[in-house]
């Protein structure tokens, strides 16, 4: 059953506007107990469910944010023609997390290409807020272009900070970027991502996902060091309904997060 | 407990008195197609000529289609849970060895379902042990048999002119105990089962699941999925008549902002069953789909809750329009190079 909640702000994140934060505060009772990596189930009656990486860290308190892009799918056309005061429904908090206990101590590496960086953004958070349970925070993010980035005034403050190193790069540049230009396989192979006492969290299109995991394994990283968030079609969210398996294993209860150590063991099916 | 005794032809008895307590009788009975479980109004109970019902008893606890929440604007609202108490008679162990299955996802995993779990409390399940397998039956070779008690609230055992009635569960010894007949001797009882251990025997099996399970993963890539998968038509026949098979997909009906979520029967052999929502679908080919079925059924239901979830009733043999057979796909898969 959905939990009742109220649309209290949204942010257009791209300049495209097929990507908007949507900021949602529950309508009666607590913020729920959640870790970065988990997912929910949005509800819009009339429309139905689609499951949405919590993209908000519970260090950031009382409010949820999910970032959604507009694929045209029923609701999400519907979410993105929200104004804030709509009431949406959440059912979660969905799935397991991203592995905080293996990342307590550990260089933590975050490496992520285009809308897939919600829960990257999460688990950033996360680690700014208990700094001192982890060692070196480096975030490679990438986009197509310097308007498809997503939270960019954060990204500016994150350029500033001293708490993490952020190489930010876009496939092309446009008049205002003065950044960096160039693939994220590219840029990970360049700053020569170590390996040493990390966890490396990659997020992203399957086609940087690809050429970015050999670079990876020349830089001496392991698959067991690896983790990545997976999408799958799902309806349920509680492994009940059937369709989100890779093998035996449920994306829904059993992921999203994975390592590839894991992965390699399962068929090539998702 | 002690087994109950009654005569064949007190069977009418029995359900007179099940209707009288309470419970909405259903039994097995000549439809337009085969055999379907309808209300019992009375009478004998005619089974000559039953194997199984067309339809297997899922339908019972998992509804083809249900709304479990309605909706007025911003409000929802969860479906009650069903009340009403059911006895199924003639139900055969291959169903109830099925719904002890779905059992595992939908109240087991974690989330318990609470329209399942209520119907599963409120339903009686009688199962009728086999004494002529049809052709298409393969339950010995997957696990089950014509006596298997799995799943069932009631053993029902033939014995000449008798019927045996043993509780396996304690809703079913609940329901016994009301019941005023006759006990059964453990020498009876015995006999009785020892007749279906027979039928049992005379069932051959297919393979040998332990050898062909790690077969059928290894050889994921097969070409001879494609093989087996060929004719299929994506048409979900299998899935629908299938007792074990339990996916489902969920829609919002409704207009002008009021209606209701309802959930209904889906089949992983449809192309949409998994396509994204980027028009990405990992299950694009039909024999990707087919291979699923199977794997899920053999390989990966196996690993998580060490059952198949094939219990070998034959249906989807029966079923399929372009005769596309399992056990056929098991034993040329697993026998693959």
């Amino acid at each position: 059953m959905p939990v009742p909640a109220t649309l209290e702000r949204v942010v257009v994140e791209t300049t495209a506007a097929d990507l908007k934060s949507f900021y949602l505060k529950f309508k009666d009772g607590p913020r729920w107990d959640y870790l970065p990596g988990q997912f929910a189930e949005l509800s819009l009656y009339g429309y139905g469910e689609s499951p949405i990486g919590i993209a908000s860290s519970p260090t950031e308190g009382e409010e949820l944010t999910f970032t959604v892009f507009n694929t045209e799918g029923k609701v999400t056309r519907a979410l993105h023609r929200l104004a804030p005061g709509a009431a949406v429904g959440l059912r979660g908090p969905l799935g397991n997390t991203w592995p905080l206990e293996e990342l307590r101590g550990k260089n933590v590496t975050v490496i992520g290409g285009g809308f897939a960086f919600t829960t990257q953004r999460s688990l950033i958070k996360y680690v700014l807020a208990n700094r001192k349970d982890f060692a070196d925070l480096t975030v490679v993010y990438g986009a197509r272009s310097p308007g498809a980035l997503l939270y960019k005034p954060e990204l500016a403050e994150w350029e500033k900070s001293p708490e993490l190193t952020l190489h930010l790069t876009v496939d092309k540049g446009d008049e205002t970027w003065t950044g960096r230009e160039g693939f994220v396989p590219t840029v990970v192979e360049e700053e020569k991502l170590p390996p040493d006492d990390a966890i490396a969290l990659i997020c992203g299109p399957p086609i940087m996902i690809k050429f970015t995991l050999p670079v990876m394994d020349k830089l001496g990283w392991k698959p067991e060091q690896i983790y990545t968030s997976l999408e799958m079609r799902m309806k349920c969210g509680v492994g009940m309904c059937g369709r989100c398996n890779i093998g035996p294993k449920y994306v829904c209860v059993d992921g999203p997060v994975f390592s590839f150590a894991e992965l390699s063991k399962l068929p090539q099916e998702y | 407990m002690a087994a109950v005794k009654v005569k064949r032809n007190e069977l009418p008895k029995l359900l007179e008195g099940a209707k009288a307590a309470g419970y909405d009788v259903f039994a097995p009975a000549r439809a337009a197609e085969g055999w379907a479980f309808a209300p019992y109004e009375g009478g004998d109970v005619d089974l000559d000529g039953y194997l199984l019902t067309t339809a297997s008893v899922k339908g019972f606890v998992l509804p083809q289609l249900e709304a479990f929440l309605s909706y007025d604007n911003d409000d929802g609202r969860l479906a009650a849970a069903p009340e009403g108490k059911r006895l199924l008679v003639g139900v055969r162990p291959c169903d109830a060895r099925a719904l002890a299955l779905v059992d595992k996802v939908y109240l087991d995993r974690g989330f318990r379902d609470p329209l399942y779990l209520a119907r599963r409390d409120n339903t009686v399940l009688v199962v009728w042990a086999c004494g002529r397998p049809a052709p298409t039956c393969f339950c010995t070779s997957v696990g089950g048999g014509p006596g298997d008690a799995t799943g069932a609230d009631v053993m029902a055992y033939e014995a000449g002119d008798d019927l045996l009635l043993e509780a396996s569960s304690a809703k079913g010894e609940g329901f016994l105990k009301a019941v005023k007949f006759g006990e059964a001797s453990d020498a009876e009882l015995d006999e009785a089962k020892a007749t279906y251990a027979k039928v049992a025997e005379a069932m051959t099996p297919l393979w040998d699941l332990e050898a062909a399970r790690p077969k059928l993963y290894e050889n994921f890539e097969a070409e001879a999925w494609e093989e087996v998968a060929s004719r299929c038509v994506s048409c979900g026949a299998c899935t629908f008549v299938c007792p074990s098979c339990h996916c489902f997909d969920v829609v919002d009906e409704g207009k002008h902002g009021r209606g209701r979520r309802v959930r209904f029967w889906d089949a992983c052999t449809q192309s949409p069953f998994t396509l994204h929502a980027s028009g990405h679908n990992p299950r694009e080919r039909k024999a990707q789909r087919y291979r699923q079925r199977v794997l899920h059924k053999f390989y990966y239901f196996h690993d998580n809750w060490g059952e198949n979830l094939c219990v070998g009733c034959g249906r989807c043999v029966v079923a399929c329009p372009v005769n596309v057979d399992i056990r056929e796909a098991v034993s040329l898969v697993a026998g693959a190079d």
